[in-house]
């Protein structure tokens, strides 16, 4: 027997228009999801977090980590915005580290996926786009920062699309805010769910809304 | 027939034609004569805790802090709304209890124990239980069921109450008039399909009473969705025998006398924890219920264990800890099973004086993200087998 995991993948992107206040927020933000989460039982034993970054190429800065010993990582701002990079390391970090169920073992919780990104891919992302939508291995959330994200690309990966006009500071400590609440509801999740019904969240904060 | 809800509404008296419930709450005295469990020699008093030998020294536990963290709160919202009350009046009156535990006296050789506890992340938030059981006897036939209520569903506590209230009189109804020897044909084609056709109708009857409170009350049938475990036992001249059926997730196991278990029935599962496809009382209820149904003989059966998610996930497979189990809740608990936190240090709850209290106890093992509300119900021979009167190592 194992423990059951809800894991959680922040997809950052890090591309040269992220730089200045931006970045700093976003590296904030994840810094208060954090401390947020660690106030909350239940996130503390369930809830694992992995930080995937992209610019001109994907990485995966910090593997599928325990609450209790992540590290918020350092992030920069630089190059362009390699979008069909990082969901194709999106799909092989989950193919590695979500256990499925199987007869002998309790599967993970159906992961969390919160993408944010402000620009415009600069590299292939249709294919892998579509193997997303094909395999819906995730609760995915995409968030379009900023007025230079598309909206319709982003829905081509997830049903749930956000839209947070202003990238202040301000706007990105509240989506963080609601982050750490949906990771929160998510991890407080008992029993049984319908598979076939999309995940509920909470609503988003007055700076954020949701893309129509 | 009876209802023998664990908490019948009060002033009334359901009846009880076999096995009188003894108690029907954990906080109540037994009537029940149990054979006495020893105490354990060196047991701690409260708590066992895995790889826990002394008191904790240097920097604070994080896993103490988080333990500080979890809440018990009273539930903020009435049990059940009015408007619900006023299409089911079988509701009015109905004593909700956090926890919940009955015990049936002995039913010719064999005895039923059943009880319910609130999980953490309920008494967190202060919410309620979801989870429910019931069992009805009449005659040589006993049906017992467990019903969990779907996290996602506002009303799911209530569904699940009504299904264990409504669903197995509803089937007890329809077969109790059947002639001795419809039984024991045993483990035949014929009964199988007998009683597949009324379990369908029964589940049928079951969902449609829930959706009609559901519309009548202004809510949709999907805020009352539970899963549900049903199981029969049949004690006839031609052999015992078993027949079980789920819907969604949780388990139904039987225990044989050689020390092994298998599982009865396939819960409904995904790829992640949580998924299913099929809740009562949905339009696929029925016929998935009808289809699951197995149907063995008894005669080397010994347990008839029913598990909610709460109590199975801890241990999946179940099939494979169910002797584990059971022989921790027959000879006591003085250590916790493999990658448990802890468990409370107990003679054997089955033995206790008061086995409601002591299996509700039992059911408050702590195991990191295992949070749900855990029921367990058990149908089991008495006098216990040989074979599980003493503790084999509490792996899993």
């Amino acid at each position: 027997m194992s423990v059951r995991r809800l894991p959680v993948y922040i997809l950052a992107d890090c591309s040269s228009s992220m730089a200045g206040d931006p970045i700093e927020s976003v590296k904030q933000g994840i810094r208060s999801l954090r401390a947020e989460l660690l106030g909350n039982p239940s996130a503390i034993e369930t809830a694992h977090l992995s930080v995937i970054t992209f610019d001109s190429g994907a990485r995966q800065v910090t593997p599928l980590t325990e609450l209790a010993g992540f590290t918020p990582p350092e992030l920069a701002a630089s190059g362009t915005t390699s979008f069909g990079g990082a969901l194709k390391l999106l799909l092989n970090c989950m193919d590695r580290e979500v256990k499925k169920g199987t007869p002998d073992q309790k599967g993970d919780w159906k992961p969390l996926v919160f993408i944010l990104t402000d620009g415009q891919p600069t590299d292939q992302w249709q294919g892998v786009a579509d193997d997303l939508k094909k395999r819906r291995p995730a609760n995915i959330v995409a968030v379009a920062c900023g007025n230079g994200a598309d909206t319709t690309i982003l829905k081509q990966v997830s049903e749930t699309v956000l839209v947070m006009k202003q990238m202040s500071p301000n706007a990105f400590s509240q989506f963080f805010k609601w982050v750490s609440d949906s990771i929160a509801q998510e991890s407080k999740k008992t029993g049984a769910a319908d598979a076939g019904q999309p995940f509920k969240l909470p609503p988003p904060p007055p700076q954020i809304t949701i893309a129509p | 027939m009876s209802d023998g809800s664990p908490n019948a509404p009060s002033g009334e008296a359901p009846s009880q034609p076999v096995g009188e419930p003894a108690e029907v709450s954990s906080s109540e005295a037994s009537t029940v004569p149990v054979e006495q469990a020893p105490p354990i020699p060196g047991a701690p008093r409260g708590g066992v805790n895995a790889g826990e030998a002394s008191a904790p020294v240097g920097p604070p536990d994080p896993e103490r802090q988080r333990s500080a963290l979890w809440k018990d709160l009273p539930a903020a919202d009435p049990w059940c709304p009015a408007e619900v009350v006023a299409h089911e009046p079988s509701l009015c009156g109905f004593d909700y209890q956090h926890n919940a535990a009955k015990v049936w006296t002995d039913v010719q050789g064999w005895r039923i124990v059943a009880a319910s506890r609130r999980g953490r992340n309920h008494a967190h938030r202060g919410t309620h239980r979801e989870d429910s059981f019931n069992c009805v006897t009449a005659g040589d036939l006993t049906i017992l069921c467990v019903a969990d209520g779907a996290g996602s569903a506002k009303l799911s506590r209530v569904g699940s109450e009504v299904v264990c209230r409504e669903l197995p009189s509803r089937l007890l109804a329809k077969v109790s008039n059947w002639i001795p020897e419809a039984w024991s044909l045993g483990a035949s084609d014929e009964l199988l399909t007998r009683l597949r056709h009324v379990v369908k109708v029964s589940v049928e009857e079951t969902c449609a009473h829930l959706s009609a409170v559901a519309t009548q009350s202004n809510n949709v049938p999907k805020d009352f969705r539970c899963t549900l475990l049903l199981a029969a036992f049949h004690r006839g001249v031609g052999g015992d025998c078993f027949a079980a059926t789920q819907v969604g997730d949780g388990t139904i196991c039987q225990l044989l006398r050689n020390g092994e278990a298998e599982q009865l029935t396939e819960p409904d599962s995904g790829d992640f924890s949580g998924e299913v496809t099929c809740f009562v009382p949905d339009a696929c209820a029925p016929e998935n219920a009808a289809e699951k149904l197995t149907l063995r003989r008894g005669d080397n059966v010994e347990c008839l264990l029913l598990c909610s998610d709460g109590v199975d996930d801890p241990f999946f497979p179940m099939r494979r800890n169910a002797v584990a189990v059971f022989r921790q809740l027959y000879n006591g608990v003085n250590e916790p099973f493999a990658d448990f936190e802890s468990q409370t240090a107990q003679p054997g709850p089955l033995r206790d004086a008061e086995p409601q209290s002591a299996i509700v106890d039992w059911l408050s093992f702590v195991k990191r993200g295992e949070n749900d509300d855990r029921t367990i119900v058990l149908l089991y021979r008495v006098p216990v087998n040989d074979v599980f009167r003493q503790n084999g190592p509490p792996e899993c």
